[in-house]
């Protein structure tokens, strides 16, 4: 199971690469959501895999084998990354909105005027 | 307590602007809770000369298991820092940023920056590291697009991309650090690195993309192309915060990564950081002089001057840590003040083109020895604290035994001088091409506050130079503790 | 258009989303959900609530400005974390009384929940105004 998520980590990062390279702004805005997707899988990858195993005690429970649960802090630190992520992405549509008010364009080629020459 | 409180006077702002509509209640609430602010930073200096290290942990939960809030010397100088700079340039945007933008939430998220800066300056693990960047990028990606020019617009998005790529960098080599040593305190996988000595070479993706992930946030050479390409276009005030706080964050965060995990693979890291400090120093400063536009020229220059603390800290002795951290904080004081005076030519002339502009000093002499005082601070000569901080490095670089990187470093000085001199005859004491007389409504009221915070950073720089050796006293005493992570996981871990 | 059967699925629905989110959110700290997941629960019913009644509906039933509920979040997050520093304890420390009530049984109560629900209406009142303002700009009213 983690090298099939592994692979799919790895697509879904050269997706990301691939989008972030185009020239429209959309489509650079995308690859920005694909990365940060796969990198949160890293992220869920990295405390390892159980299967069928919550990250909750069950009630009652005074111990429980470390072999049976996952790692509920990846789980954690995901959630956190999502809600960041959240708030990123509202933010960063309504700026592409807005940019496309001003100037009325996706194009990155014409985004020189703060450039240095 | 001591410590939440720098997170919860942010906090509290924000959640009085929210409720509160009136915007004069909000600025004169955003200049009360920026002066409570920085009182309770510098009642964190006696606390922590007594205590050394303060650590809370937060909910009651012992260190590697909950979120511990840490500052050792070094943090608190930085937090008191911080306050200062953040209290001026708040009193500052009272007059000089507009009415539209002050209704729009430009002191709510200052302050949303100002929380995020704290809590980097104090997280004591590296989860909540990228969670205090976060709150800080998030802030800053606004007050950027703040307006909706469609110059600012442009910049934004370069800086929007380029900064969400860092982090996700950082959240990868978090993941991956997680994934092989299983915890994210940085005292705690300070000790499990040390035990895992053997064996570093599996640890290196997750440094590397940690390292790349604070590069760019702190615009070290190869990274840095935001940085000019969006300094210049929101309005001063903004500007000048950005250029005292945000990079600085990643150059703390690269400090602390450094003398905490790095240094266990020295031979590697040191020449890396090396050849990072070095270049940036360099490429900074020469595309800085081709350049005709004083904030352009000014955010090369940080470039560059971020490029000294980081060859200090590439020499890695006690020494030059202490001049790192005295650079740092001299180069937050002077950049800051350089912008403060760029926002007042900008509000007289309405332009920073260098070839449009002239005669500034006859209009007011005052902002012209303030421009004078922070640029030639930073280009170090003998009163100011650019001075101090320029031969503190390159001092323990001789010292070190790197004479050549420190010669580079005597040189790009020379070159610092060299643009400051441009701008100082350009902006200042040529007389303006009467061709280039262009129209802009001379701005009626008077720039108090503008003046009274850019008088308080001079002074600050001036007093920085003249009483050098206590506050050197003070980052020696921070250096040490730096050099030494075993002290610090002590009392972040409670003694072992 | 007035479409009867639309209106009345749609004001079902969001009842229907509300009772869930708020179970959503008392269920949380030991088991799955919280005030975070509450929300966007509460949010989506209020997306489908406005694409058929239009954005000044929900604005009738929050009745305060959503920046306004926002701040009554965060404030709630603020009592939560501040309340422990009063007792000599480390701030954020979860504070729990149990009790029983006439009626209700055995009671557990803690700062944690004022927590949640404090994320839970700052981030609900986040999502509403960013919708709110969506389809204003986007005149999704008419």
């Amino acid at each position: 199971m983690e090298y099939i998520i592994a692979i799919f980590i790895g697509l879904l990062y050269s997706c990301g690469v691939y989008l972030v390279l185009r020239r429209s702004i959309v489509k650079v805005i995308l690859g920005v959501f694909v990365l940060s997707n796969a990198t949160n899988l890293i992220i869920f990858l990295s405390g390892g895999i159980t299967r069928g195993g919550a990250s909750f005690i069950p009630e009652g429970a005074e111990t429980v084998d470390p072999a049976t649960i996952s790692d509920p802090l990846p789980q954690a630190l995901i959630l956190t990354a999502i809600v960041i992520s959240l708030g990123i992405s509202a933010y960063i549509l309504a700026l592409k909105y807005r940019y496309f008010d001003v100037t009325g364009t996706h194009d990155l080629d014409q985004l020189k005027n703060t450039d240095q020459r | 307590m001591i410590l939440f409180a720098l997170l919860l006077i942010p906090f509290t702002y924000l959640m009085l602007a929210l409720l509160i509509k009136k915007a004069g209640i909000k600025k004169r609430l955003a200049l009360v809770f920026s002066t409570l602010n920085l009182l309770w930073a510098m009642a964190l200096i006696p606390i922590v000369q007594f205590k050394e290290i303060i650590v809370v942990q937060m909910g009651g939960w012992s260190a590697p298991f909950g979120i511990s809030l840490v500052a050792d010397r070094f943090s608190v100088l930085m937090l008191l820092v911080t306050a200062f700079i953040f209290f001026l340039t708040t009193v500052y945007a009272t007059q000089s940023v507009d009415k539209a933008r002050r209704k729009n939430g430009h002191f709510f998220f200052t302050f949303g920056i100002l929380m995020g800066v704290n809590g980097s300056f104090m997280a004591g693990d590296l989860f909540n590291l990228y969670v205090w960047f976060e709150v800080m990028l998030m802030s800053s990606f606004i007050l950027v697009s703040l307006g909706g020019e469609r110059k600012q617009l442009e910049g934004s998005i370069k800086y929007l991309i380029l900064n969400l790529i860092s982090s996700l960098f950082f959240v990868a080599g978090i993941g991956l650090l997680y994934g092989k040593l299983g915890s994210l305190n940085l005292a705690d996988l300070s000790q499990k690195m040390e035990l895992a000595r053997a064996n570093l070479a599996v640890l290196n993706p997750a440094l590397i993309l940690i390292f790349v992930g604070f590069a760019i946030k702190g615009a070290l050479f190869p990274f840095f192309f935001w940085l000019p390409a969006s300094y210049h276009t929101p309005p001063p005030a903004v500007t000048a915060l950005f250029a005292g706080l945000l990079t600085k964050v990643g150059i703390y965060s690269l400090i602390r990564f450094y003398t905490l995990f790095l240094y266990y693979d020295a031979g590697f890291w040191q020449q890396v950081v090396l050849w990072m400090g070095a270049l940036s120093m360099v490429i900074g400063v020469v595309a800085a002089s081709s350049q005709y536009d004083f904030r352009k020229i000014l955010s090369f220059h940080i470039i560059s001057q971020v490029g000294y603390v980081v060859i200090a800290l590439g020499f890695f002795t006690e020494a030059a840590l202490t001049a790192a951290i005295f650079f740092l904080v001299h180069n937050m004081l002077s950049k800051t003040n350089a912008f403060l005076v760029a926002g007042w030519v900008h509000r007289e002339k309405g332009t920073l083109n260098l070839k449009v502009l002239g005669d500034m000093f006859k209009k007011s002499p005052v902002w012209g020895i303030l421009f004078f005082i922070s640029a030639f601070s930073l280009a170090g000569l003998p009163p100011l604290s650019g001075f101090f901080g320029k031969y503190l490095v390159l001092q323990s670089g001789i010292e070190a035994g790197y004479t050549g990187v420190a010669l580079l470093a005597l040189f790009v000085g020379l070159f610092t001088l060299f643009s400051m001199v441009k701008i100082w005859l350009e902006v200042f004491w040529k007389k303006q091409p009467e061709d280039s007389a262009m129209e802009w409504p001379v701005n009626q009221k008077p720039a108090h506050w503008m003046l009274f915070s850019s008088l308080a950073l001079g002074a600050a720089i001036v007093a920085m130079g003249l009483w050098a050796a206590p506050i050197a006293e003070y980052c020696e005493a921070a250096a040490q503790d730096l050099l030494n992570p075993s002290k610090y996981i002590e009392y972040v871990l409670g003694p072992s | 258009m007035n479409n009867i059967i639309l209106e009345k699925i749609a004001l079902l629905f969001l009842r229907g989303m509300a009772i869930m989110s708020v179970f959503l959110l008392l269920r949380g700290h030991n088991s799955p959900g919280g005030g975070f997941i509450g929300a966007i629960v509460l949010a989506i019913g209020f997306i489908f609530y406005s694409m058929i009644f239009g954005s000044e509906r929900i604005e009738r039933i929050l009745y305060f400005n959503t920046r306004i509920w926002m701040g009554i979040g965060l404030g709630l997050v603020l009592v939560a974390a501040v309340w422990p520093v009063f007792l000599g304890l480390d701030p954020l420390t979860g504070l729990w009384y149990t009790g029983n009530w006439p009626l209700l049984g055995e009671i557990h109560l803690g700062t944690p929940l004022i927590f949640d629900t404090g994320i839970f209406i700052g981030v609900a009142g986040l999502i509403l105004s960013v919708i709110i303002t969506i389809m204003e700009v986007l005149k999704w009213n008419t």
